[in-house]
């Protein structure tokens, strides 16, 4: 096990060395610079004014060859800084913390809520095939698949929101007051729901197909055969089986989830990293860019690996 | 049977949890529940503040936090007219060469410092430096300004201009270097990105550093109505009462600044969060009125939506093709139609908000909708009806109603015969395409305040100012009219003033630059019970007198 997680960390280096050197070319290559975004060319004036664009260039480093910038940049990431926003003037590192909280407690409130329904839905699902329950479980996973989820935020922002007057319609907490845990948990509600509605689609499908595969195993038939009770065969031998799929799928999600969620963010004004880092896109914040690329590259990384351990925990002929 | 006790649990938890959460703070805000009064605003920022930093580019979220913190000398009221918070007096003499501020008695830092002229001094030298402050060349020369950024070592409360001087506490004169008209209301315009900076704080730095000096990220003192307490980048700022401020107690304790979308903006004041949201898009007028306890205020807006002609577009040479473009639109349909109204029109195509005496009413073309026109000037001109020009717009930068005007503006100009095709590009591709000065043939844009003083415009006009040398973005280029904004700025007689600048106008109306679509009227929305906003023209100005508001049961 050790040897295996020392093999892909070693592997993980060069892989995001390779991203990071795609990705900060590819940024640059886009239209546009970030000193246009910083400065409104309405406020311009006079020959003078090309001699302060010319100094901000210079001091932001912009003014060097790309492979120079590169350099620079990789020299500082090793020493653990991500840079400055050039938008913002903070380190980058102040912007991610202060967005990364709302992004983690977001992905994970959805991401467990997800699964508490969705596992035992697709499991009941799955036992008890073409019911009623069977029908209607996976009717609803495919609506939930299907509705976009900004139309289901707007939804559900206009019927528990302004109808019912249940929950705040967005924001993280209550500005300018103390925070508190029933003020959090009312403006986490509607976003965490409607999050979790977009995964629940998926992951009850992936679990009843899956669980469904398993049930069909011999031995899986040979354990009624010889007479273990129903619910000891779904919960101890079959469904450790069936969740193998579903955590490779988790692997991959949780990644995206914890880059942000923008279109969720947009309709719910959640302070994420997703809103974060479409901002940084618009205004060419090239630190800013790189170092979330980053994250959601090491990230990927982090949770393929988790993955791979995880299904070798469950299901013991998996070696690695 | 312990997974499903533990099943159960889970859901009895979710059950309860959610609503209980839901009731307990929901919707109303915790300040007005617990504290038995409305002691905290919650306001909306027009855009994002990337800084606010006074010497960078400004975005209108910064400028308006930067009233409610800061106190400039000069600043534009919501009537359009020079005023100060500042200052007891601001006189001119001398043929407009000599400037003199004088401090109201009794200013005061927010950690109790009396405010002086020094202040006034060093932050004009900061300001006027052209190397470390972007809007330096906005205002007319000072005497020695052309010095100022030399010295980058001695600290900043020590340096010296010729055109600076400081007779007494209270009083700051400036001296031009040659006669400027419109100096005073250049200033004013600038008042909202240069408020009075602190000697006693930054009097230390020297040119070199001031404008990285950390006090612009936190404010630690300063002279508005309120204080900065938090600032939480690309989210929001949190002011709170300046127990030091020239105009007394403030009406909230604090005021918190959100940034929001338009949809999160409606639904949130509807709900409470929001008590105060600008700017409002035209088109949620409507709904936003049928809320019960909303108040709507309107003003006509100063700053035209305008598509910018590319002057050095061959295909746009003629000044029969681009007096044809403008005959073509029809504006008044655009404005009912994609504004639902809220909106005005310059239907001789100039600048018609702004000093009226500076506006011609004889000898204009008057760009009514006529279609026949269009075409006609368009034959004499010899237009190839092949010819497809490229318009550019920032939908996802702009508002919604802007891709609406602009495709009804791409149906009536091909109902004359003039192919335009819409290319969407973000702000930095746009400036990007602007600067290659071909391939592009006109380019939607917003903004800027033309209403105070007619020398505003010279900056859009003139041919040293063509981007990227400032913002003459359209990269028109006429030495005769040059000429006359150089007068304009020298003449003192305001009917001769306004003579020179009527003859301006005239000219560009014969030979047109730019085609302005409307001017937006400015919208906010508000819960009642507030007391105190008034109705103004521009995005800086909404919240210049956030000082006097107050909750009222």
């Amino acid at each position: 096990m050790v040897a295996f997680i020392a093999r892909r960390l070693a592997i993980a280096v060069p892989v995001l060395l390779g991203i990071l050197l795609i990705a900060f070319f590819f940024v640059h290559l886009l239209p546009g610079s970030p000193i246009q975004m910083m400065i409104n060319p309405n406020q311009l004036s006079g020959p003078d004014s090309t001699k302060y664009l010319a100094s901000l260039k210079s001091e932001l480093g912009l003014d060097k060859p790309l492979p120079v910038q590169w350099f620079d940049w990789m020299v500082q990431v090793f020493r653990g800084n991500l840079g400055y926003s050039y938008q913002e003037n903070v380190p980058v590192t102040t912007l991610i913390s202060q967005r990364v909280g709302a992004t983690v407690t977001l992905s994970l409130t959805a991401l467990l809520l997800a699964l508490v329904i969705a596992v035992p839905v697709g499991v009941v699902a799955a036992f008890k095939q073409r019911s009623w329950f069977d029908y209607v479980s996976v009717g609803l996973s495919m609506v939930a698949i299907s509705i976009p989820v900004f139309f289901l935020g707007l939804m559900a922002i206009y019927f528990f929101s302004l109808h019912l007057g249940w929950f705040p319609p967005g924001g993280r907490n209550t500005l300018g007051v103390e925070d508190s845990l029933s003020d959090t948990i009312s403006h986490l509600a509607l976003p965490g729901c409607v999050l979790a509605s977009v995964l629940i689609g998926p992951y009850v499908r992936y679990v009843r197909q899956s669980m469904l595969e398993v049930l069909h195993m011999d031995y899986i038939r040979t354990a009624i055969a010889k007479g273990v009770p129903r619910m000891r065969i779904v919960f101890k031998h079959a469904l450790r089986n069936a969740l193998i799929p579903l955590t490779t799928v988790l692997a991959i999600q949780i990644p995206a989830l914890l880059a942000g969620t923008l279109v969720i963010e947009t309709v719910f004004a959640w302070p994420g990293l997703g809103q974060m880092v479409y901002q940084a896109i618009n205004d060419r914040d090239y630190p800013v860019i790189l170092a979330v690329v980053m994250l959601s590259a090491a990230l990927v990384v982090v949770f393929n690996l988790i993955a791979d351990i995880v299904a070798a925990v469950l299901d013991p002929r998996i070696r690695i | 049977m312990r997974s499903r006790a533990c099943l159960r649990w889970g859901a009895l938890l979710l059950a309860v949890g959610l609503p209980v959460a839901a009731c307990s703070s929901g919707n109303t805000n915790a300040s007005s529940s617990s504290s038995g009064g409305h002691s905290i605003l919650y306001a909306t920022a027009s855009e994002e503040m990337s800084d606010l930093n006074p010497f960078t580019g400004s975005l209108q979220g910064k400028t308006q936090v930067l009233s409610a913190i800061g106190t400039p000398m000069l600043y534009v009221n919501q009537k359009n007219q020079i005023a100060s918070q500042s200052l007891s007096s601001w006189k001119v003499s001398n043929n407009d060469q000599t400037i003199t501020f004088t401090l109201k008695p009794g200013m005061k830092w927010s950690d109790g410092q009396p405010m002086t002229s020094a202040d006034m001094k060093m932050s004009m030298i900061a300001y006027l430096d052209a190397t470390i402050s972007a809007n330096a060349g906005r205002v007319g020369a000072v005497q020695g300004q052309t010095t100022i950024g030399q010295d980058t070592t001695t600290p900043l409360s020590q340096l010296s201009v010729a055109g600076l001087t400081t007779p007494n506490k209270e009083t700051l004169r400036i001296q031009l270097a040659t006669p400027d008209v419109a100096w005073i209301a250049q200033m004013a315009l600038n008042g909202d990105y240069w408020p009075i900076l602190p000697e006693h704080i930054l009097g230390q730095d020297t040119l070199a550093n001031v404008a990285k000096d950390k006090y612009f990220s936190t404010w630690p003192v300063s002279s508005g109505p309120f204080t900065l307490e938090k600032w939480v980048n690309e989210q929001y700022v949190e002011v709170q009462r300046n127990p030091h401020w020239i105009g007394g107690k403030t009406g909230f304790d604090k005021v918190v600044f959100e940034i929001v979308n338009n949809d999160q903006m409606q639904a949130q004041l509807q709900t409470g969060q929001l008590q105060f949201v600008y700017p409002l898009d035209p088109t949620q007028v409507a709904t936003v009125k049928a809320i019960k306890g909303v108040t709507v205020i309107e003003h006509e807006g100063v700053a035209p939506d305008t598509i910018g002609l590319n002057y050095a577009a061959p295909e746009l040479k003629s000044p029969l093709v681009r007096e044809a473009l403008i005959y073509a639109i029809n504006r008044e349909a655009i404005c009912k139609t994609a504004l639902a109204g809220h909106c005005t029109i310059s239907i001789p195509n100039i600048r018609e908000i702004g000093p009226s005496w500076s506006i011609p009413t004889t000898g204009l073309n008057e760009y009514t909708y006529d279609p026949s026109k269009a075409k006609a000037l368009l034959k004499q001109a010899g237009w190839n009806p092949n010819t497809q020009l490229v318009f550019l717009t920032r939908t996802a930068d702009a508002p919604t109603y802007v891709e609406q005007a602009m495709t009804i503006l791409q149906g009536e100009e091909a109902a004359v015969g003039i192919k335009i095709k819409l290319e969407n590009v973000s702000t930095a591709g746009l400036l990007n395409v602007i600067g290659k000065k071909t391939g592009w043939d006109g380019f939607w844009v917003s903004g800027a305040n033309f209403a105070v003083d007619p020398s505003e415009m010279a900056g859009y006009m003139q041919c040293s100012e063509r981007y990227p040398n400032g913002p003459n973005t359209s990269q028109f280029c006429n030495p005769a009219i040059d000429a006359l904004f150089a007068k304009g700025l020298t003449q003192t007689d305001q009917s001769q003033r306004g003579a020179t600048y009527q003859q301006i106008f005239t000219m560009l109306n014969h030979d047109p630059s730019e085609i302005y679509l409307y001017n937006v009227n400015s919208i906010a929305a508000y819960d009642s019970h507030i007391k105190g906003p008034v109705p103004f023209g521009y995005v800086s100005g909404a919240y210049w007198n956030i000082g006097t508001w107050h909750w009222q049961n």
